[in-house]
């Protein structure tokens, strides 16, 4: 016998139809977690709205009924973003996939939040356009999940991460009011920048229905270059050499031989040399005579640090097949064990040698299966713990060597992730990071946006005992209402 | 160091802890925030008598790793003495803008640059920063990529000082450039310049500012290439750049006192519609993001703002009487809510001018 309803499921079919409204276990099933499959949470209720009016009327009614809510792109985020902590209503942005405006004059698009990030590169091509954040996923995620993550990729070593490609946004907040952030010419001057403070809120300050990107020209050249090396010291060391040299390349991304295998034993298959310790990507883009001085350089630094060998891709098939192996190297890793657990710490590029030292003890210690792939350039590592998530001793083990391996990147100086997001996952691990007073003021800036927490609630900060600002909230509640009459149009009244 | 609007006083401050106790113990009276003051006639004036808080003893270099790219400095530093540092190391800090550190990343400085070239806001990594209530915070990381946590970086740039005072910026940094080149196409006719602006923010490799500028003889075209290759500064050469010294834009040169300094950003498709507004003698420049500057009588400059936001665009009336300073198009009426709630959340005794 099928479950009886609840009522916000009954309301929320009536209102948009079962064609917009999932509520069956078997479909909302399919929503209990996204790629951080620790932390698991079947939603009430799935909504499918098409445009942000009909977003609109979705929050609308939430907020009327008090059921937190929380918006979803295509569900690759790996940090728990999308996965609601409370019973909570998910607005999935799958249905809104057009790209609105394309002005290539203007170096901008338009698109809905639900638009896959590598199609939108696909659509301005023939302009000889692109959109620059490539996260390693952009053949599914959605540039609306970009956006609340401030995605990086490879290429943000260079060109820098979603928040620098963002112009504008329309979203709709938690009361239910739709707001313009930003214009088709960015961040204003005069204004503060919601823009940048709404990129990487991770779904908490309300759900953007129309973002304005910013379009690159395509680079007069690539040149990317494959090199092998028996040691990750050599391989960390060209990256610090290459850099010192006072060159930016594209991208610099490193794989470690457990990935490397489990690449070349996967579709993903991209002829990498097994036998080597680590493989180093290096990218270049630019014009032609700078690069082939670069190209030379970087080899004699190759060399210098004893390189098994050096491939160059020499057309657009090659480097192709070098960029498929990196790209599929998560997937790849389904080989090893049934779940996956990728982490995000950032240290100094400098830390980089050292730091995966004490991260293979760490895995050493806990007896796990651990394989590195990373963002060389940026020290942004992604240790990825291969286990198997129905044995719940070695899924414990997993965590406890997780949260190890993030303090090791803050003892060394750096972040807990680099462009994953905290979600639920980093939760405990933000008081590695920041201290009361900094969560405090976070909160403060969360309350503006989203005073009743129903929107994502649970998410980014985490809970503390004493919350000695709640006390205050009714009074700011009350000191914004007066703020708002006697605010006057150009200025912020103070 | 001039200022036109009502003060009381002026308090210097050098050090963070010092910063921390003032505050602490302060009877709510309004402050504003200066580095060094030099922006103090391009900003809006304080709309209360005010006790000016000088940082500009807060000048150290706490942290700079250079094979890291990174930096930690005072906000009360000047670019200059940050650059002089930085270039014993070979590094940079890309981006333009003058002043002390925390004056060039508060006021959000327009940066004449190519499309997806770093400006300011790219370049603030982390902070340390107090509330007017004395609460002390951090925000963001020491390390080039970083999502922990909410970007307050971004309320810092532009917020003029408003909302929280930064007493460290971490900062991203470059490799010096070691080729860099001025150079400029002067006396062209406007839609010929046009088309070249176009082409060039289209093909933007090497080329790290561009700057299109309406001078006596006609429009000229003004653009920095960097990098090793040679190839592309002699093209241009051939089709008539030639090499000068740094381009000027309209902030630095030609002030007129009767005149107002508007400063804003249309689409570049919609440069060309605006510029047909503005009566020839009108000084213009506009930059590869559509970054424009312009000197007008106030007449013209109310009409500009209007026009601006026509089109889609924002300006704000920079350099002016203290009564005119600020005017600028109108905001989004959930983004100004929201701005004054962050206001509230963050300065609620309103201390901040
Ligand atoms: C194989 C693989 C490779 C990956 N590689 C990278 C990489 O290289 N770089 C990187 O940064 N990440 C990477 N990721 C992580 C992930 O793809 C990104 O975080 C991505 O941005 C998530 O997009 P999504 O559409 O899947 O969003 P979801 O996972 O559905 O949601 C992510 C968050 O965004 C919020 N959200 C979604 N849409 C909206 C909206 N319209 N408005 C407000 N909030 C919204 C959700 O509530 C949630 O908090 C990878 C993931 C996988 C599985």
């Amino acid at each position: 016998m099928l479950p009886p309803m609840t009522a916000i499921q009954s309301l929320l079919l009536a209102e948009f139809g079962p064609e917009q409204a999932l509520v069956s276990e078997a479909a909302l099933t399919a929503y209990e977690c996204d790629g951080f499959t620790i932390h698991k949470q079947r939603p009430l209720a799935v909504l499918l709205p098409e445009n942000s009016e009909e977003v609109q009327k979705a929050i609308r009614i939430l907020q009327r009924e008090k059921v937190p809510f929380l918006a979803r792109g295509a569900g690759t985020c790996l940090s728990g973003g999308p996965t609601a902590i409370l019973p909570s209503v998910v607005i999935e942005t799958a249905r809104m996939k057009r790209i609105l405006e394309v002005h290539a004059d203007d170096l901008l698009a338009v698109v809905q939040p639900g638009v896959v990030n590598s199609e939108l590169s696909r659509h301005v091509a023939h302009l000889g356009l692109h959109y620059a954040p490539d996260p390693s996923s952009q053949a599914v995620c959605t540039i609306g999940g970009n956006v609340a993550e401030n995605s990086g990729g490879p290429h943000c070593f260079k060109y820098g991460m979603t928040t620098d490609h963002i112009l504008g946004l329309q979203v709709v907040l938690p009361d239910g009011e739709i707001a313009q952030f930003g214009s088709s010419c960015g961040p204003r001057a005069h204004e503060f920048d919601l823009t940048g403070l709404f990129t990487g809120s991770e779904g908490t300050f309300g759900i953007t229905t129309e973002i304005t990107v910013r379009l690159s020209p395509n680079p007069e050249s690539i040149l990317t270059l494959l090199a092998a090396f028996s040691s990750m010291d050599a391989a960390c060391e060209s990256v610090e050499e290459i850099v010192a040299a006072g060159m930016i390349p594209a991208a610099l991304e490193i794989l470690d031989q457990g990935t490397i295998r489990a690449v070349e034993a996967s579709v993903y298959r991209a002829g990498y040399p097994q036998e080597a310790a680590a493989v180093l990507l290096v990218e270049l883009d630019g014009p032609a005579d700078q690069l082939a001085q670069e190209s030379n350089e970087i080899r004699s630094i190759f060399a210098g640090n004893s390189a098994l060998e050096v491939e160059e891709a020499l057309d657009q098939e090659a480097r192709a097949r070098l960029w498929r192996g990196r790209k599929g190297a998560f997937g790849a890793m389904g080989r090893l064990k049934p779940d996956l657990y990728v982490l995000d710490g950032v240290v100094p590029r400098t830390q980089l040698v050292g730091t995966l030292r004490q991260i293979a003890a760490i895995a050493k210690k806990y007896e796990l299966t651990l394989t590195n792939v990373f963002h060389a350039g940026d020290g942004n590592l992604h240790p990825n713990i291969s286990y198997d998530g129905r044995d719940a001793e070695e899924t414990r083990r997993v965590v406890a060597a997780g949260h190890e391996i993030l303090e090791t990147c803050i003892n060394a100086g750096g972040s807990i992730t680099g462009e994953h997001g905290v979600g639920s996952e980093k939760l405990d691990h933000m008081k590695l990071m920041f201290e009361e007073a900094d969560l405090q003021v976070m909160e403060r800036v969360r309350m503006v946006f989203n005073p009743e927490e129903l929107c994502n609630p649970g998410k980014v900060i985490p809970e503390r005992s004493a919350c000695s600002e709640v006390a205050r909230w009714p009074q700011m509640a009350e000191r914004i209402r007066k703020a708002e009459l006697e605010a006057d149009e150009g200025r912020l009244s103070n | 160091m001039k200022v036109d609007y009502l003060t009381e006083g002026q308090t210097e401050v050098d050090r963070a802890e010092d910063l921390h106790d003032l505050l602490s113990s302060h009877d709510g009276s309004p402050l504003r925030v200066l580095g060094g003051g030099s922006r103090q006639l391009e900003l809006p004036p304080a709309s209360k008598s005010v006790r000016l808080l000088r940082l500009s003893g807060m000048n150290r270099i706490h942290r700079l790793e250079a094979a890291d790219l990174t930096c930690s400095v005072e906000p009360g530093l000047s670019r200059y003495d940050l650059d002089a540092a930085l270039a014993e190391k070979g590094l940079q800090l890309p981006c333009t803008g003058g002043g002390s550190l925390g004056g060039l990343f508060a006021s959000g400085e327009p940066s004449p640059m190519t499309p997806g070239a770093h400006s300011p806001r790219s370049l603030l990594l982390g902070m340390n920063c107090i509330l007017a209530e004395g609460l002390e915070f951090k925000s963001g990381a020491k390390v080039v990529k970083n999502v922990a946590g909410y970007d307050l970086q971004k309320l810092f740039v532009g917020s003029r000082g408003l909302l929280f005072v930064a007493t460290m910026l971490h900062l991203k940094l470059r490799p010096l450039v070691k080729h860099r080149a001025h150079l400029r196409r002067r006396s062209l006719e406007i839609s010929r310049a046009f088309e070249i602006f176009t082409r060039l923010r289209h093909k933007p490799e090497g080329v790290s500012a561009l700057c299109i500028h309406r001078e006596d003889d006609g429009i000229a075209l003004y653009l920095t290439m960097e990098g090793r290759t040679r190839s592309g500064i002699a093209s241009l050469e051939k089709e008539g750049f030639e090499e000068c010294k740094l381009p000027t834009l309209l902030g630095g040169e030609r002030q007129n006192n009767n005149l107002e300094l508007i400063r804003g950003q249309v689409r570049v498709s919609k440069v060309l519609e605006l510029l047909a507004q503005l009566p020839e003698s009108v000084a213009f420049s506009c930059s590869g993001t559509g970054q424009f500057e312009c000197q007008a009588s106030p007449d013209l400059s109310d009409s500009l703002l209007r026009s601006t936001f026509q089109l889609g665009g924002q300006a704000e009336i920079r350099r002016a009487k203290a009564e005119r300073r600020g005017l600028s198009t109108a905001m989004d009426p959930a983004h100004q809510r929201l701005s004054n709630g962050l206001k509230m959340a963050l300065d609620p005794g309103g201390v901040l001018h």
